[in-house]
């Protein structure tokens, strides 16, 4: 395995500790180390990839599955959702056998609460990264605040949103 | 049970929960609503992404390790081949200038579902102080000074506790 194999894997285990309330909250620290800190991908990769994954079926998870690979192929692609999911095994298995102690607990009820407004502050700021990663022209601030509020205003599913942003994006106005 | 996880991954378009819900609990009846909010509540203070934790907790609970797996299985196996097969035919074709638009326009609707997302949370929060001042700190460290998320979380997670505690016994 190459080094940079193993510097990604060794990532991939420490976002998946870290993601505290979902892949949401890690989209900013992702391309903090992938983009910024090492120059494993470029800004407009990364935002492409999250595009694919978005229009995938399927959790949000395939995102990982996507940068491995980019980098390293389909066994890269394969051994990065294995490392990214592994943790979660574990962390599941012991929770499943306390689960129904741990819920009637104070401790647990201020926990939840408590982390609220870091959880909404690190969403706040993927959503931002993404915004200006994905921003190319004014164009792209349109489509994102209109994909915005269709999201809010309206039932459509996100993956009818993408569909229709890839038709703008076919038919030339991007 | 993997046949129903397998479901749930393939018709789960961009955020699989509203699907978990539908087939567990209001079609097959494995578990009630309560147990289901039980269940997720805990998995979203858990590290990890929520809906594996959901489907390792949910196959645990049922079949032990074997039922863990298969859920997990279940729910990884097809959409990550499709994804792959989708990153390939990109790649193929990655330099069509009108692939190439697609992927940019995507990527911009993709950031604003983002956007809805995070307004979805806020937005039950906007009259507490708190998570203006916390989320607002969040943002500062997270976009203004590139801090990486480890200390993000060790520093914060202990005020935004703390910060709820003291509130809540001001306001008792």
């Amino acid at each position: 395995m190459s080094d940079q194999l193993i510097d990604l894997l060794g990532q991939m285990v420490i976002q998946s500790l870290l993601a505290i309330g979902g892949i949401n909250v890690i989209l900013g620290e992702l391309q903090r180390v992938l983009v910024a800190e090492n120059g494993w991908l470029t800004a407009q990769e990364f935002t492409s990839l999250f595009a694919l994954a978005q229009a995938s079926p399927g959790p949000n998870t395939l995102f990982v599955t996507l940068i491995g690979w980019r980098l390293f192929g389909i066994g890269g692609g394969l051994a990065a959702t294995a490392v990214f999911v592994a943790p979660s095994i574990i962390i599941g298995a012991i929770v499943a056998r306390a689960w129904t102690r741990w819920s009637e607990m104070r401790w647990f009820v201020v926990l939840r609460r408590g982390l609220v407004p870091m959880t909404v502050g690190l969403v706040v700021s993927s959503a931002i990264l993404l915004t200006l990663a994905a921003a190319s022209g004014p164009i792209s601030w349109v489509i994102t605040v209109a994909a915005a509020t269709l999201s809010l205003t309206t039932r459509l599913p996100p993956v009818a949103i993408l569909a229709i942003a890839a038709v703008v994006g076919v038919a030339g106005l991007g | 049970m993997f046949r129903c996880w397998l479901l749930i991954g393939v018709t789960g378009f961009g955020g699989v929960l509203p699907v978990v819900v539908h087939e567990l609990v209001t079609r097959r009846r494995w578990m009630t609503h309560e147990e289901f909010s039980e269940v997720l509540a805990i998995c979203q203070i858990l590290p990890g992404p929520n809906i594996v934790n959901i489907s390792v907790i949910f196959g645990m609970r049922i079949a032990g390790w074997a039922g863990a797996l298969a859920c997990l299985g279940g729910l990884l196996l097809l959409p990550v081949i499709i994804a792959l097969t989708l990153a390939i035919i990109y790649s193929g074709v990655a330099d069509v200038p009108a692939v190439q638009r697609a992927t940019g326009t995507i990527a911009s609707a993709a950031a604003g579902l983002l956007i809805a997302v995070a307004l979805r949370l806020f937005w039950p929060q906007r009259g507490n102080p708190v998570a203006w001042g916390v989320g607002a700190l969040v943002i500062v460290l997270v976009i203004g000074f590139r801090v990486p998320l480890l200390w993000v979380i060790l520093g914060c997670a202990p005020l935004s506790i703390g910060l709820y505690l003291w509130k809540a016994r001001t306001h008792v």
